[in-house]
């Protein structure tokens, strides 16, 4: 009866991967629990065995690309400036190898570990969630909790915002360059071209703001009445809602049992 | 955010914020500047439209900056500070004088870089962080020996100053150069109409 493109919108918005077809909620809160295990835990072999898990957690969801894109640079980063930066600070006995008379120490080595663990177990699990959750499902799920709508708005429209002013910028950037204005040279001359690049593309923008807010209106934005949706998430199953409370009193015994550890026994 | 009562120009503004964080970062680098510039927005739409919606951008900007960037949300804090003091500064004809901006952006730099370094310091386990600072904080305690925490704090109040007295000196030219009839429908606008001949 109806178009294939049009029963596409009756039906509710699904992915065909189970993780994926989790609610953004549920789907937040099962990550936030992995992204805090690794700091409550303190064990670097547990935190980059946790890694390996969203690596294979990636591929499962068909979003491996993505996060190892991500990933990849956040952990290189991290791990490089903590395993340089420890060995000026942590002092060791047992000495790895020597670059040019400056030694690196186990010591060092494990301490840079141990940080680089906790920050990459919680990115991870952050960088995992942005993969595998489209900003519109996450906006629409806070919507269904009571967020108001404008708030949805103002985070959509950030995004589309800053693909706009980021194709803008090239053109800005290459019209005063063809106007003689100085982009290369000393860091004054730099500086000073960023007035001219910035200031046409903020008072831009902020005119078109200006018109866009009438055109909202005009198409009721501001009315105060629920609002339809034309992409609808599946209701939570009771499954999942009992996975979500599951692991949130793991977390919460986890948390008491270190507590524990460290101060009782 | 759901008993949030913004008018509708503010609203549309807060975008506008996010975004320009983003391009001013993006233009610094197009322009191979040793500068961060990406609280432009937070502080010119906490200047014009008051400290709520400029922290609303402070938070938003860092929010989307932890999707490349997980560790920046432990400093989502500052960027809200940043849209706080900037309506406060505004409220108080800071952005109207060029000497008192530049004389700001001290307090920008120790919102930034003092308690960046703190917070820095906690994430990091009571050490130098991962971040760029880091470096420069590692150098000054090789050739100073000063205590590590003190060289963290001096390296990124340095590195925040020189970028939060550009930032600071573009907000001052761009609300110099809007529009009376824009500036009129904003809540601090008023502040920065001039009056016309």
């Amino acid at each position: 009866m109806y178009s294939e493109f049009v029963q596409k919108f009756l039906d509710y918005q699904t992915y065909g991967n189970p993780f994926k077809d989790l609610n953004p909620l549920s789907k937040l809160n099962l990550l936030l629990v992995l992204a805090f295990i690794p700091l409550v835990a303190q064990h670097t072999v547990f935190a980059f065995c946790l890694c390996i898990g969203y690596y294979v957690l990636a591929v499962y969801i068909g979003e491996f690309k993505y996060f190892n894109g991500i990933f990849t640079k956040v952990a290189i980063t991290v791990l490089l400036f903590l395993l340089i930066l420890r060995q000026l600070t942590v002092e060791g006995t047992t000495v790895l190898f020597s670059v040019f008379g400056w030694k690196w120490t186990l010591e060092a080595v494990l301490k840079a570990l141990d940080l680089g663990g906790i920050i990459l177990g919680f990115s991870g699990a952050i960088i995992l969630f942005y993969a595998s959750t489209p900003m519109r499902d996450l906006m629409y799920a806070l919507e269904q909790k009571g967020v108001s709508h404008t708030t949805s708005y103002i985070i959509l429209a950030s995004f589309q915002t800053i693909t706009d002013l980021n194709a803008s910028v090239n053109t800005i950037f290459e019209s005063q360059k063809a106007r003689g204005i100085e982009v290369e040279g000393n860091i004054l001359t730099r500086v000073k071209a960023f007035f001219p690049i910035l200031s046409p593309l903020l008072l831009g923008a902020m005119s078109s703001a200006e018109e866009k807010s009438i055109a909202m209106d005009a198409r009721a934005f501001s009315i105060d009445t629920n609002h339809s949706f034309l992409r609808e998430l599946r209701p939570v199953p009771r499954w999942e809602k009992a996975l979500v409370l599951g692991a949130n009193v793991f977390f919460v015994a986890f948390c008491v049992f270190r507590l524990l550890q460290m101060f009782v026994f | 955010m759901k008993s949030m009562k913004m008018d509708k120009l503010t609203l549309f503004l807060i975008p506008i914020g996010v975004a320009v964080n983003f391009v001013g970062g993006q233009i610094a680098i197009l322009l191979h500047l040793p500068l961060y510039l990406d609280a432009i927005g937070t502080i010119v739409v906490g200047a014009l439209c008051g400290g709520l919606p400029g922290a609303i951008v402070g938070l938003i900007s860092n929010v989307l900056n932890s999707i490349t960037s997980p560790i920046t949300m432990a400093y989502a804090i500052l960027s809200i500070l940043f849209g706080l003091v900037s309506a406060y500064a505004s409220k108080k004809n800071v952005f109207k004088n060029l000497l008192k901006t530049m004389l700001i952006s001290l307090l920008f730099a120790f919102i930034g870089g003092v308690m960046g370094a703190c917070i820095t310091w906690l994430i990091s386990g009571g050490d130098f962080g991962p971040i760029t600072a880091g470096s420069y904080a590692a150098i000054i305690y090789e050739f100073t020996k000063l205590p590590a925490f003190l060289c963290q704090v001096i390296a990124e109040f340095g590195m925040d100053l020189l970028d939060k007295f550009v930032t600071l000196v573009v907000v001052f030219f761009v609300l110099k150069s809007m529009p009376n009839r824009f500036l009129a429908k904003l809540p601090l606008g008023g502040i920065y109409a001039t009056e016309e001949e």
